[in-house]
């Protein structure tokens, strides 16, 4: 299956330029899984380079070694046609290599100008020399967009901004190769313009920039060439200006895709869960503004978004973790806005955290002390407050198996088992609560294919038999696979609802990037 | 684009659990883990005090003077053990007040001044109260126990409602405690019939319907030979079953259960319904309630008064015996004995050696850094060691 | 009473206010920088105590100079056993503070047995101390009162205008992105928890070489923790906690002043302690400590 990079010729057959980074044979396991397998990757100095592929394809491992913060069980890494053994990330900025990673490295009280010189700082006799900092910080940001101010602090700025102090972090150390982790996710629509001039004008100033990303659209539009990945190998290196989104689409999956929702039987019923005009604020800010939400019996209502647009804040109110600020929730007409999260569990609701192994387990106590988290209440497991550890056990068994938890024994602690399945685990054991409503963050997130489509037919089967799913996903895939219907969120705002089969990719993109809002009529 | 058709899912493996033997195994090897912390930190601190004697003495015999009177103090003498469970009574008692914070998350440092609060709170209903010994020592109980209730309140309440880390708070309930033990003692509370010249800051004495007996007749009946002045209360007996409710409220109660995801990973415990502000109010109070005891074997048992010199530093003992016994109520009995056996021999090491008693308190200090450092060590090592087999069998 | 209130700012108190000032501000300035470097060190009194023992200890033997240097070493070394439990071994570090805590109050004692002989195992004899400079209407002030106020500068700009500072605070604030940045971390953490010691044990030998001269057991009276309250209401910055620390030593000087002239209650020997407990309540939520302060950083593994 290991088929070589079908290297495409570059147009105009001019001699293409020099490589900044070569990977011959790169291989890397992480206990029995190959995450990486017999990688070969080129990328020419100057281009940008985009690096695809599904969750789990691989790429963060990948450019994690590039960056020293993982190493090679197999093959070598060649940086400007030099043998390297990156070491540290001490070593990568050595060779001007630097990396932006996906969830910011800065320090949020500190200035700009103290980002961006920390641990190369211009001093003497240790004396820091802040009015040098920030020359040479206006230095490096000259032409980029509108200037920062190097004494602002970075929690006052945007998301935007944080990330060109990011970029500006690995300018200011001369990288001249830049590895961008999914820059895109995070920002706001015009944010991603401003992004793209500026990766443009680094281009110009001959920057080599490798570029990981989930948007196909966005890929064609600033990459020079594509690298996919999938299942830990490369699938190919094509151009882009030759290459199709359908094309990219089919090499990252496998085969030509078609839309394939897991149909189920049921249709929605009564109306379980009702939102009224939820506000919530966090530090002053409005997160959830004006949501109203209704969800039937055995219905999936899948919650779309950009990181960052109210969806933590929502599902937080919904579950009784956050005073809301404003508006109501009922769950079969009873008032749950003021109940807390037991009071709501107990009425009927799950709740699988989107940070399954800090909020969903207790990673020193005993799987079976684990399988009964959020039902230690209920009988059998404890009767007039006494504990009965034989049920806990058996109810622990009955999930691992249910679920095909891989675990030496229901003894073990929960940190024993891999982060798969931990989630398999939560999983299992909110369904097994024989819940109302599910509110299921992420519920596939860092799974296998196998996995994944286990716990779609999971979902599927529960809604069936009477289930209500609250779906929050960052999977498109997902939320269109599932969903009976689905509503956008963005700044907060519930802006579109859709029915399951009526929505489409690009329409969701359009309503999530804010691109169209829900009073216009849709197209 | 989306979703394509997936491949079917492999067939269910057999579910993947060991027969019960395999368990066993497994419990065995945990319980060697849980004990090698402790014996490898006794056998440093063993080490840690020869040094100290070294390097004061620089003579290897007071080594063996040291050894022979911790010998024959600790265990030779007759009354030895009835000196040691009278002293790890209230040692026992302050490790589970600690313990149960602990197990919440939170560092109740404040025992001390809570158990001083207890013992006034139970001195003054014992000496005040006048009723049948059946409701008069129940309530002087009650009374201890409201005292150091109390004396928890406000840093609970600082800490769940204020945002206050009950660290420091509780820290400074002691002080003030102290405080307010001498303002009780030299004025209001202060016995004003005392037998003798010396005008000592003292309450009135305890009611004998209040007073708990020695238990030196009940061991005699067994065999032993204790005194008849053996400082050995039925208070004892009172802090072994506190031991016993303490590790099965932990193990198989919902509280125990719940208050075990709230103290070792609060961020689970909201999610699944725990009620972490009242979780944090309830274990601060049970810990300030149970430190109310305290001082209880003292005033209502050894003394039958509460003075202002009464026995101080236990607070800061329990801490040590919490940590040293793993918080478990097992631990906490064997640490609490393990205290009390060096306390007699700092006696012996007072009356027959040339070296100062004062090594046994280098020697627990020794102990309690030892022993968290172990057990971080150990706890690695058994993670990485469950870590690797999980992954052989992946 | 409308006279007492105007002493409450009198040459008297205020003369006070600087005595208790001293040992406040000195363990509040470390406890500033192990906090800033992301280490929490509730072990700063058990230093202070180890200080004081050692100050009357050293200046006995080698007069005064020597006996407020051997402090500062006794600081730092106990502060050595905190860093290596809690940035080398990643034990808890309350509990690793707490244990110091506990070791401080049983060491002195076996120490002055040693030292000062038996039936001295609360307290040395009368210690020399700095000769006093003489300040128009204060009186005579202890050199180390000036040390103090040169210290409080020096700390403000080791950790605002140095690179040391800048990493140290990094190192606080978020160390995996230091650490991405070749910072490394947990030599700035032994720097803060080691620079803490120091000044935990200069202020207890400024307590028994200066202000009293003369150790005896329990001088620091909890000085420590109401160090870690002044660093809460001064919400970690090397300016504010001059300001905070000037109240709690106005607090301590009222209580020394109130017992003398006003009325004679142990009730008011409290006050500092209940003074702390207030501010706790009052602004334990509204500052801003140190984001990765308490957590355990194992170096290596950024992300």
């Amino acid at each position: 299956m290991a088929e070589r990079a079908q290297e495409s010729a570059a147009p105009g057959a001019a001699t293409p330029a020099p490589l900044a980074v070569e990977c011959r044979g790169v291989t890397r396991r992480y206990a029995g899984v190959v995450a990486n397998d017999q990688i070969d990757l080129e990328v020419r100095e100057g281009e940008v380079h985009a690096l695809v592929g599904e969750n789990g394809a691989g790429k963060s491992t990948l450019m994690k070694m590039l960056y020293g913060l993982e190493h090679p069980d197999e093959g070598e890494i060649r940086i400007r046609g030099q043998v390297e053994r990156i070491d540290s990330p001490r070593k990568a900025i050595e060779l001007r290599i630097g990396m932006v990673h996906q969830h910011f490295m800065l320090v949020d009280n500190f200035t700009v100008a103290e980002n961006v010189v920390l641990g190369s700082e211009p001093a003497r006799g240790g004396v820091l020399d802040l009015d040098q900092a920030t020359r040479r910080i206006e230095e490096v940001s000259r032409g980029f967009g509108t200037p920062l101010d190097p004494r602002s602090r970075v929690e006052d700025l945007a998301i935007g901004q944080q990330q060109m102090v990011e970029i500006l972090k690995l300018l200011y150390r001369g990288a001249d190769i830049l590895i961008l982790d999914e820059p895109t996710a995070v920002l706001v629509p015009q944010e991603i313009d401003e992004l793209f001039d500026n990766l443009g004008r680094l281009r110009d100033q001959g920057k080599t920039m490798i570029f990981i990303a989930h948007s196909l659209e966005e890929v064609l539009k600033i990459a020079d060439r594509i690298t996919v990945l999938r299942d830990g190998k490369v699938v190919g290196t094509i151009d882009a200006a030759e290459a199709t989104k359908e094309q990219v689409a089919e090499m990252m999956v496998g085969r030509p895709v078609l839309l394939r929702r897991v149909e189920g039987k049921a249709t929605p019923g009564e109306p379980l869960l009702q939102v009224k005009g939820l506000y919530v604020a966090v530090g002053g800010k409005e997160r959830v503004r004006d949501v109203d939400l209704l969800l039937r019996h055995s219905e999936i209502y899948g919650l779309a978004g950009v990181e960052g647009n109210g969806q933590v804040e929502l599902v937080e109110a919904l579950v009784g973790l956050r005073r809301p600020d404003g508006g109501s929730v009922y769950l079969d007409n009873d008032d749950l806005t003021r109940e807390d999260v037991r009071s709501r569990r107990e009425k009927g609701l799950a709740y699988i955290p989107e940070d399954r192994h800090a909020r969903g387990m207790v990673l020193q106590m005993s799987l079976w002390e684990n399988s009964v988290l959020g039902q230690q209440e209920r009988e059998p497991f404890s009767r007039r407050g006494i504990l009965f550890p034989r049920a806990m056990k058996k109810r622990a068994a009955e999930l691992i198996e249910r679920f095909r938890v891989k675990a030496t024994s229901v003894l073990a602690p929960g940190y024993a088992l891999s982060g798969g399945n931990q989630q398999k685990l939560v999983l299992a054991r909110e369904f097994a609560g024989q819940p109302k409503l599910l509110i299921a963050a992420h519920p596939t997130r860092g799974l296998d294919i196998g996995a994944t489509e286990f716990v779609w037919r999971q979902l599927v089967n529960a809604r069936d038999a009477g289930l209500a799913v609250l779906l929050i996903s960052s999977n498109l895939d997902e939320i269109l696979a599932l969903s009976d219907r689905i509503g956008v969120l963005f700044d907060g705002r519930l802006v579109k609802e859709f029915g399951g089969s009526e929505a489409t990719m690009s329409e969701l993109g359009l309503y999530m990037t804010g691109a169209r809002s829900g009073e216009e009529p849709a197209a | 684009m989306k979703t394509e058709e997936r491949p079917p899912a492999a067939p269910p493996p057999e579910p993947d659990l060991p027969p019960r033997r395999l368990q066993w195994a497994e419990q065995l090897r945990d319980l060697g883990y849980r004990l090698l912390a402790p014996a490898s930190s006794l056998v440093f601190a063993a080490v840690v005090g020869t040094v100290v004697i070294l390097l004061v003495q620089r003579s290897v015999e007071d080594l063996g003077d040291v050894a022979g009177a911790m010998w024959s103090y600790g265990v030779e003498n007759k009354d030895s053990l009835a000196f040691i469970f009278g002293r790890a009574t209230p040692l026992i008692l302050a490790g589970l007040a600690t313990a149960v914070a602990f197990k919440a998350g939170l560092f109740n440092i404040g025992v001390e001044g809570q158990y001083a609060i207890g013992a006034l709170s139970a001195a003054v209903a014992g000496s005040q109260l006048r009723a049948p010994t059946l409701i008069h020592l129940p309530l002087t109980v009650l009374a201890g126990m409201a005292g150091g209730l109390l004396w928890a309140l406000i840093p609970a309440l600082l800490r769940v409602y204020r945002g206050a880390h009950e660290v420091i708070s509780t820290i400074m309930m002691n002080y003030v405690a102290n405080g307010v033990l001498l303002y009780l003692l030299s004025g209001p509370l202060k016995d004003l019939n005392q037998p003798g010249d010396v005008d000592q800051l003292r309450t009135e004495p305890i009611q004998e319907t209040a007073q708990v007996g020695r238990m030196v007749g009940f061991f005699n009946s067994l065999g032993f030979n204790f005194r008849p002045s053996a400082p050995l209360t039925w208070f004892f007996l009172f802090a072994l079953v506190a031991a016993v409710v303490y590790a099965l409220t932990i193990r198989r109660t919902r509280f125990g259960y719940e208050l075990r995801v709230l103290g070792t990973n609060p961020r689970a415990a909201e999610p699944s319904g725990i009620r972490t502000n009242a979780m944090f109010m309830k274990a601060m109070l049970l810990s300030g309630a149970v430190a109310g005891l305290v001082g209880l074997p003292e005033v209502l048992g050894l003394e039958g008064v509460m003075k202002i010199d009464y026995v101080r530093g236990f607070g800061f003992a329990g801490i040590a015996i919490a940590l040293l016994g793993r918080n478990s109520g097992l631990g906490i009995v064997a640490a609490a004995l393990l205290f009390a056996f060096l306390d007699r021999s700092a006696t012996g090491i007072e009356l027959r050696t040339e070296v100062p008693s004062e090594v046994i308190i280098i020697l627990q200090g020794v102990l309690i850094l030892s022993i968290v450092v172990a057990f971080e060590l150990v706890r690695r090592l058994a993670a990485r060691r469950r870590l690797q087999e999980t992954h052989e069998r992946a | 009473m409308p006279e007492i209130f105007g002493q409450l700012l009198g040459v008297a108190v205020i003369a006070s206010l600087i005595r208790a000032f001293v040992p406040l501000y000195l363990a509040t300035l470390g406890a500033l920088f192990n906090e800033r470097s992301g280490i929490v060190n509730i072990g700063i009194d058990g230093m202070m105590i180890f200080g004081t023992w050692f100050g009357a200890w050293g200046s006995l033997r080698y007069g005064p100079v020597a006996g407020l240097l051997v402090a500062t070493l006794s600081g730092t070394l106990v502060a050595l056993v905190h860093a290596v439990a809690t940035v080398t071994f990643r034990v808890d570090q309350i509990v690793s503070g707490v244990a110091i805590n506990i070791l401080a109050l049983g060491v002195p004692r076996f120490l002055s047995i040693v030292a000062f002989g038996e039936g001295q195992e609360t307290q040395s004899p009368a210690v020399p101390s700095l000769p006093t400079i003489n300040v128009p209407e204060l009186g005579a002030i202890s050199p180390v009162v000036l040390l103090t106020i040169a210290l409080g500068v020096a700390a403000w700009w080791v950790l605002n205008r140095t690179v040391l500072g800048l990493r140290l605070r990094s190192a606080g604030e978020n160390p995996r992105a230091a650490e991405s940045l070749g910072v490394r971390v947990i030599s700035m953490r032994y720097a803060g928890v080691l620079i803490s010691g120091a000044f935990a044990g200069l202020a207890g030998g400024y307590l028994s070489v200066e202000l009293v001269g003369q150790y005896t057991e329990g001088m620091n009276q909890g000085r420590g923790f109401i160090a870690l309250a002044a660093l809460i209401l001064g919400n970690w910055s090397a300016i504010g906690v001059a300001f905070s620390c000037l109240l709690f030593a106005w607090t301590e000087a009222l209580t020394v002043y109130l017992r003398v002239d006003w009325i004679n209650n142990a009730f008011i020997a409290s006050l500092p302690y209940i003074v702390t407990l207030v501010v706790l309540a009052l602004f334990s939520r509204r500052v801003r400590p140190p984001k990765a302060v308490g957590q355990a950083y194992e170096a290596g593994s950024p992300v």
